[in-house]
């Protein structure tokens, strides 16, 4: 009856494999084609690929690691938690109550309308210089997808659900650990994958005014100072973080919805 | 009401143990005069029947009578307009402890992300011990043919095994009476025999009350001790068959309709 | 995903650059006739009034130049697109425009924008401290904050060499970039200790009770010296020199007249820069000339490779237009 097929564990990695290779050789040519291209490149700001991975290993691999890179890495994971554990629980709460609902949408939807650059002054009187104004940035600039899909992923709740959680007499906290929230689990995760891009691009943005440290700071200053080869590497770091933290990110929520691939490859619905 | 003058019931013949009448101490569920309207629209007009401990009752009707409103009265998930529900003695003002639901599609009540073992521990976790529930969970999931499937999701099963599954949560849950929603309307017609016979089978080794809410008057004579019928909506009264003996139901059914010109469903559940 | 697509477009964009086999600059080395337009990126601030003087009073009219003014951000902003040729000539203060000469851009200046007063008093730059922090003197400022309003920009080098030259080690100083406006408030909420601002910021942080340690453009730099410049890509000087001419001419003309009225200079701000004209009034007038000034390039650019601001040396004879 199991539909679950569980296939010979060599086939698996044999796959792998060729899903690597897959992914691998395009990115593995442009990159070739590049190097080769840019090799006698004179211009100033499309310098030569060598030029820039120099850099990055004199810059990043270098005092920058600890320099830059640490700072805005830890910004980052902060700036994100806040605001993926705001916005869940935020919009738990929101999505609950459907008078809260109606009175937190006009707010709602003012808010996530300001764009993050403008808040840097109010951020910055708040929280003064230092790694708390570029947390508060972040966590504030990129809390809004997974707010609001937390709000819809909790109304979207079965009637039917609802009425089984009545009818067992589950207190209100089952009800929200082993209902509402895995209910929602597939929209929170999308907002969250949605919260996580803007965590990393919002890193730039919160260190565009008095930071000392980071790689947005990195980036700016070279690009004011016309250090092309060190804005092309900082690019490329801000680029790979990104890829890192979605990699780490994918892994996770395919773990934590491991259930929903199983449910719709089983109702034909996906893949 | 109207049916109560027509058809007096004769609760003599209904079960040998059982032969007080009224206000009888082995009376476990009363529905007294109950009313429901949606707006303006009249769902239920007033009925009244009784369920006795142990038995095992099907509630009959066409579709648009009422029966899932009626359930969900009983159950205490919905609040009626008129009349009321009285569960041992109290009356239903919200789901009682002692009452289980088995609904009626299986694959929205039961939790996608939960194995069936864990769908079937949930209610059980304000009920029993931790220590207790591995043991009974063992011994409904035995009774339903479910015995180590329990690690399984539901969506990893055909429907009559979520459906079994969703009724070992029910048993598991240990009520005194069992509602059952037209549980096995949407399987095959094999599966449902099957099906309707593990009900049968689980009612005995479980010593439960049901109450089965169907729209097939076949199911219901064949589960049934006895079948009360509903008219068509708005649902003014209740037709009960007066033994269990499953030939003079259906001669009881025909009788329910008069008092509603048409009989035709209005709507549908 | 992101970092596939991002060496997607690199490969799409270093594709285009190959096959089109463009150089540093080239982009600029378009011939243009006579009418077609020319366009100038200007930061919309006191010191580039005269280009705005030029194209208000007609000067670009009579050398039969059709010039089109494009508000800017920066220096970092502008010298890209002159070299690409979407625009023709640029404004920069002397410290980004050297950055950009010393990276290797191939840029010239063209004309004089402002020059550095020599007397404190007509100063519109200050280096100033919250009241009630103990700050007196640049040095005391070793171990704190000051704000500027962009690394590496005049405001910072300047603050910087004040530093240093009343016996400070710079290298102490936290450094913090934030745009003008939001630095009062920062003062006044301690976020910082102080502040390297000009007009009319200036004279806002006076009137807010701020305690005035220097002016650090006079203190600093070449009196009369040049302070900012205009200027273009030299492949844009090699194949249109007539108008690189006729545009030098009618800014310096612009130059003269501003240094000569500087009721025209309130005009154009009012108009261009959004500058209410009773704060025009209040705020210091930058010294306008048509000077370019070699000698004063040649000292900033000592002065930035002292303290730290340019990697090496600069060749400032081939970095301006003769």
């Amino acid at each position: 009856m199991s539909t679950s097929v569980t296939p010979p564990r060599g086939a698996e990695r044999g796959g792998r494999i060729r899903l690597f290779l897959l992914r691998a050789w395009l990115p593995a040519c442009l990159l070739a084609l590049w190097w080769m291209g840019s090799a006698s490149s004179t211009s100033l700001y499309f310098p030569s690929l060598q030029s820039i991975t120099e850099t990055l290993r004199t810059d990043w691999l270098g005092p920058g690691f600890a320099e830059h890179l640490l700072p805005s890495v830890g910004k980052f994971l902060a700036g994100f938690l806040i605001a993926a554990l705001a916005g869940v629980g935020l919009g738990l709460v929101v999505g609950m109550y459907p008078v809260l609902r109606a009175a937190a949408e006009p707010i709602v939807q003012f808010l996530r309308s300001l764009p993050p650059p403008v808040l840097l002054p109010l951020g910055l009187l708040l929280f003064g210089i230092g790694p708390s104004m570029n947390i508060a940035i972040i966590a504030f600039g990129a809390i809004w997808p997974t707010l609001l899909n937390t709000i819809d992923g909790v109304r979207s709740l079965d009637p039917q659900l609802t009425e089984m959680t009545r009818s067992y007499r589950l207190t209100r906290g089952q009800k929200i650990r082993y209902v509402i929230l895995p209910n929602a689990g597939p929209q929170i995760f999308a907002g969250l994958r949605t919260t996580l891009q803007m965590s990393i691009i919002l890193i730039v943005v919160s260190e565009m005014v008095a930071s000392t440290n980071g790689i947005g700071y990195y980036v700016l200053n070279s690009q004011q100072t016309f250090a092309v080869p060190q804005t092309w590497a900082g690019t490329l770091i801000l680029g790979l973080l990104g890829y890192l933290a979605n990699l780490v990110f994918i892994r996770f929520e395919r773990y934590v919805l491991r259930w929903q691939a199983g449910l719709l490859a089983s109702t034909g619905s996906g893949a | 009401m109207k049916m109560t003058e027509t058809y007096p019931q004769t609760t003599a013949q209904d079960k040998p143990e059982a032969d007080a009448a009224v206000a009888n101490p082995n009376v476990l569920l009363q529905l007294q005069g109950l009313q429901k309207n949606y707006g303006h629209v009249r769902i239920l007009a007033g009925v009244d029947f009784e369920i006795r401990k142990g038995e095992f009752v099907c509630v009959v009707g066409p579709s648009g009578s009422g029966k899932t409103t009626l359930l969900k009265c009983m159950a205490g998930l919905l609040a009626p307009s008129g009349g009321q529900t009285i569960f041992e003695g109290q009356p239903v003002t919200e789901p009682p402890a002692k009452l289980a639901v088995v609904f009626q599609d299986y694959s929205r009540s039961l939790l996608p992300w939960m194995t069936v073992w864990q769908n079937v521990e949930l209610p059980m976790k304000n009920k029993f011990a931790k220590a207790e529930r591995p043991a009974r969970i063992e011994s409904v999931l035995e009774a339903v043919g479910l015995g180590g499937k329990g690690n399984l999701y539901p969506w990893q099963m055909s429907g009559g095994m979520q459906q079994r599954a969703a009724i070992a949560r029910g048993l598991a849950y240990q009520p005194d009476v069992l509602l059952m929603d037209e549980p096995f309307a949407a399987v095959d017609a094999q599966t449902r025999i099957e099906l309707e016979d593990l009900v049968l089978r689980v009612r005995q080794e479980f010593d439960t009350t049901v109450v089965f809410v169907t729209h097939d008057i076949d199911e219901a004579v064949y589960l049934g001790d006895r079948v009360i019928v509903l008219s068509g909506a708005p649902t003014t009264s209740a037709a009960t068959s007066p033994s269990t003996y499953p030939g003079r139901v259906t001669s009881a059914t025909p009788n329910s309709c008069p008092s509603t010109p048409g009989c035709a469903p209005k709507y549908s559940n | 995903m992101r970092i596939r697509k991002g060496l997607a477009l690199a490969a799409s964009v270093l594709a285009v650059l190959l096959a089109t086999g463009c150089g540093v600059g080239r982009g600029s080395a378009v011939e243009l006739g006579p009418g077609d337009p020319i366009k100038v990126g200007v930061i919309p601030v006191a010191d580039f009034a005269p280009v705005y003087i030029a194209a208000e009073e007609g000067y670009f009219a009579d050398e039969g130049l059709n010039v089109e003014t494009q508000v800017m951000q920066n220096a970092a902003a502008i010298a890209p697109s002159v070299i690409n040729g979407q625009l023709q000539f640029g404004t920069a203060a002397v410290p980004p425009f050297l950055g950009a000469v010393q990276k290797g851009l191939p840029l010239k200046a063209v004309a004089n924008g402002t020059s550095v007063a020599a007397d404190p008093d007509k100063d519109p730059s200050a280096l100033v401290a919250a009241p009630g922090t103990g700050i007196e003197r640049p040095k005391d400022l070793e171990g704190r904050t000051v704000a500027v309003n962009a690394l590496s920009s005049i405001v910072h080098v300047t603050a910087a060499a004040a530093i240093k030259a009343d016996g400070g080690d710079p290298s102490l100083v936290t450094f913090v970039a934030m745009p003008f406006p939001d630095m009062l408030p920062a003062l006044a909420r301690g976020a910082v200790d102080a502040a390297s601002l000009v007009e009319p910021f200036y004279a806002k942080s006076v009137a807010q009770g701020a305690e005035v340690l220097g002016n650090p453009y006079s203190q600093t730099l070449k009196p009369d010296g040049t302070f900012t410049v205009i200027f273009t890509a030299q492949p844009f000087i090699e194949t249109n020199p007539e108008i690189v001419e006729k545009f030098a001419r009618a800014v310096d003309r612009a130059s003269a007249e501003a240094a000569r009225d500087p009721q025209k200079v309130g005009a154009v701000l009012a108009k261009y820069g959004k500058l209410p004209p009773d704060v025009f009034a209040r705020i210091r007038v930058p010294m306008y000339s048509d000077r370019l000034d070699t000698g004063a390039l040649a000292s900033t650019g000592e002065l930035m490779q002292g303290l730290g601001f340019l990697p090496g040396a600069v060749d400032v004879e081939s970095a301006v237009w003769k």
